[in-house]
């Protein structure tokens, strides 16, 4: 096991550079996009994308399984949605002349989950979707379903058509590790897409690493050392939006779990073996914009979760 | 510090020397507040008294024991206040990496082992001398390593320190304001020609020849001048009379108590002084 995860870390550096440059075929820019999802994955979290439609939301979580060759699946919320529609249902099934219960598995039994949408499922969908994120499994009736590792979920919402959606209550916001905005694309980045997109052939993936692997470089990302400098700045940033003016409420402590880990992850990912303050930094912003509660004021002003954690970095 | 990892031992070293640079700032830092209120007392001519008013006594180094307490004190409050620490002399990413590699050296998974011969590795390269110059004084584009500014400020100011002071010294042994009170003192040892015999006197009397008191100083046009009072030079005399002189009393026996009737008695009185005498005991014979 141990020499296993020694050859997984000597190799981590050429996987994930594989990795990169497959997505890299089919998402044109979008590097940071691509690396926090990475990190949402490696810290075995789950992450909320928030963009504009047409952005290539569901084709990036789409490549992403692909080339991670895990089980993947896709719920399109709407507001009709049942909780059974994602968990599971029991059905009556005739086996040799006499009926019995049969569980037939919901689209969350997969390990990376695209729930697109999420906003536009029924709050009781949502709870339920929600339910299973945390506690990585799903009790139906009387009975529970473990689900299977690595699990995660990546929701994806748009913050325009908002008539007939649910936003997602604060409660079940910090489920999410990550919540990551997509931009549009450069000028250049755009003619680059309509230069891939309005051939004959489009892009495709290579399945690049296993599930195993993913395991095992799960596993590595806890343990890469962070400095106990870095902890407190972690926690002093936390504590901070509790008591920050212009914020309601602050974030719990799930959240600098949530920090160190995808600062742990991300330092991983870019080769590093010690967790450094611009990991911290970089991760602060996905870790706890969704997680901040601005006053009524703040947000008349137009202050953003973002403006104010780059006040509580700075001051840190 | 606990672990078996190899980087450790390069970390006690450079922190050995970390710890002789920050002794080595300490001492700088006093010398340079030292020699910088050693100044102002010269300046203030605070020495230049001292060593007037307590000639040749261990006072006259009084305001240098000063300087110096002062200024290990000030070395002592610049020290504490100081927020650096080892990891900041270290390159910033290397300063990272060891902190993480030092704050985890109980751990022994694989990153943890990679980070510490990572760390083992640039931490051999580092020397005493990078550990000293990491820490640098700005002055605009210029930059200058604080250890090398410090040395120079301690010799800049200790060298202005004892030129100042030597050029003080020599305006106290020949004062120009003296000349005229030297000059008078001489003239008086020539019209008395007295000066040796008084010498020879006053030491044969067991007088400590420190007959004059102590000095005093005042500045004049930034010049300290001694204000002494040299012998001859003040008016006066001594007395030549040293031998003890012998002072007998004649006792005499006493009489027989007489009656004398008053008249007889007035009668014998010598005439200039009969009437103030008699006038006495009428005075007498009133009161009581």
């Amino acid at each position: 096991m141990r020499d296993d995860l020694i050859n997984i870390y000597k190799d981590a550096p050429a996987i994930f550079e594989t990795i990169k440059g497959e997505i890299g075929k089919v998402m044109v820019g979008q590097k940071s996009v691509v690396e926090q999802i990475l990190v949402g994955i490696l810290a075995g979290g789950h992450t909320l994308l928030e963009s504009n439609p047409g952005l290539g939301k569901t084709l990036l979580v789409k490549t992403i399984a692909s080339t991670t060759g895990l089980d993947f699946s896709r719920i399109q919320c709407t507001p009709d949605l049942m909780p059974a529609d994602i968990t599971g249902t029991t059905l009556i099934e005739e086996v040799e002349g006499s009926k019995v219960f049969r569980f037939e598995e919901g689209p969350i039994f997969a390990n990376i989950v695209l729930a697109d949408e999420i906003n536009r499922a029924s709050p009781r969908t949502q709870s339920a979707m929600l339910e299973a994120m945390q506690e990585k499994q799903v009790t139906v009736g009387k009975n529970t379903y473990k689900l299977d590792e690595p699990f995660f979920v990546l929701a994806t919402q748009n913050p325009i058509e908002m008539e007939g959606t649910f936003p997602l209550p604060e409660a079940q916001l910090d489920r999410f590790l990550l919540k990551v905005f997509i931009d549009y694309p450069s000028p250049e980045e755009e003619y680059e897409i309509m230069e891939r997109y309005t051939g004959h052939s489009e892009p495709r993936v290579e399945r690049v690493i296993t599930r195993r692997e993913l395991l095992s470089l799960q596993q590595l990302t806890r343990d890469v050392p962070i400095s106990d400098d870095l902890k407190r700045a972690a926690i002093k940033a936390v504590i901070s939006t509790r008591k920050w003016d212009g914020v309601e409420y602050g974030v719990s402590p799930r959240a600098s779990i949530g920090l160190i880990l995808a600062a742990k992850a991300r330092a991983l990912l870019n080769g590093r073996d010690y967790v450094s303050r611009d990991d911290l930094d970089t991760m602060a912003y996905p870790i706890l914009r969704h997680r901040i509660i601005l006053t009524f004021d703040s947000e008349r002003r137009g202050v953003t979760a973002d403006q104010v954690i780059s006040d509580i970095l700075k001051s840190i | 510090m606990d672990g078996s990892y190899e980087f450790l031992a390069d970390l006690r070293r450079l922190l050995g020397v970390y710890r002789r640079f920050e002794r080595s700032l300490y001492l700088l830092n006093t010398g340079i507040i030292a020699s910088l209120i050693y100044i102002a007392a010269l300046l203030l001519g605070i020495p230049a008294f001292f060593k007037f008013y307590w000639q040749g006594s261990v006072f006259a180094a009084a305001p240098a024991a000063v300087s110096l307490v002062l200024g290990l004190f000030g070395g002592k409050i610049l020290r504490r206040r100081s927020k650096s620490n080892f990891f900041d002399h270290l390159d910033e990413t290397l300063s990272e990496e060891t902190k993480a590699a030092y704050d985890n050296r109980d751990s022994d998974s694989v990153v943890m082992q990679s980070l510490a011969v990572d760390v083992k590795r640039r931490l051999s390269k580092v020397g005493a001398i990078d550990l000293i110059n990491s820490r640098r004084l700005n002055f605009g584009n210029k930059s200058v390593p604080i250890f090398q500014a410090k040395v120079g400020a301690v010799l800049l100011f200790f060298t202005f320190a004892v030129i100042f002071s030597h050029s003080q010294a020599g305006e106290d042994i020949s004062p120009q304001p003296f000349k005229a009170l030297t000059d008078l003192r001489d003239k008086a040892a020539d019209l008395f020609g007295e000066e040796e015999q008084l010498d020879d006197e006053s030491s044969s009397a067991g007088a400590s020849g420190d007959i004059y008191g102590k000095p005093s100083l005042a500045v004049l046009e930034e010049v300290n001048m001694e204000l002494v009072l040299y012998p001859g030079s003040a008016a006066g005399f001594r007395s030549k009379e040293t031998e003890p002189m012998d002072r007998l009393f004649t006792t005499s026996e006493g009489g027989e108590g007489v009656a004398v009737p008053t008249d007889l008695y007035i009668e014998s009185l010598p005439t200039q002084h009969r009437e103030i005498i008699k006038k006495y005991f009428e005075n007498l014979a009133t009161d009581y």
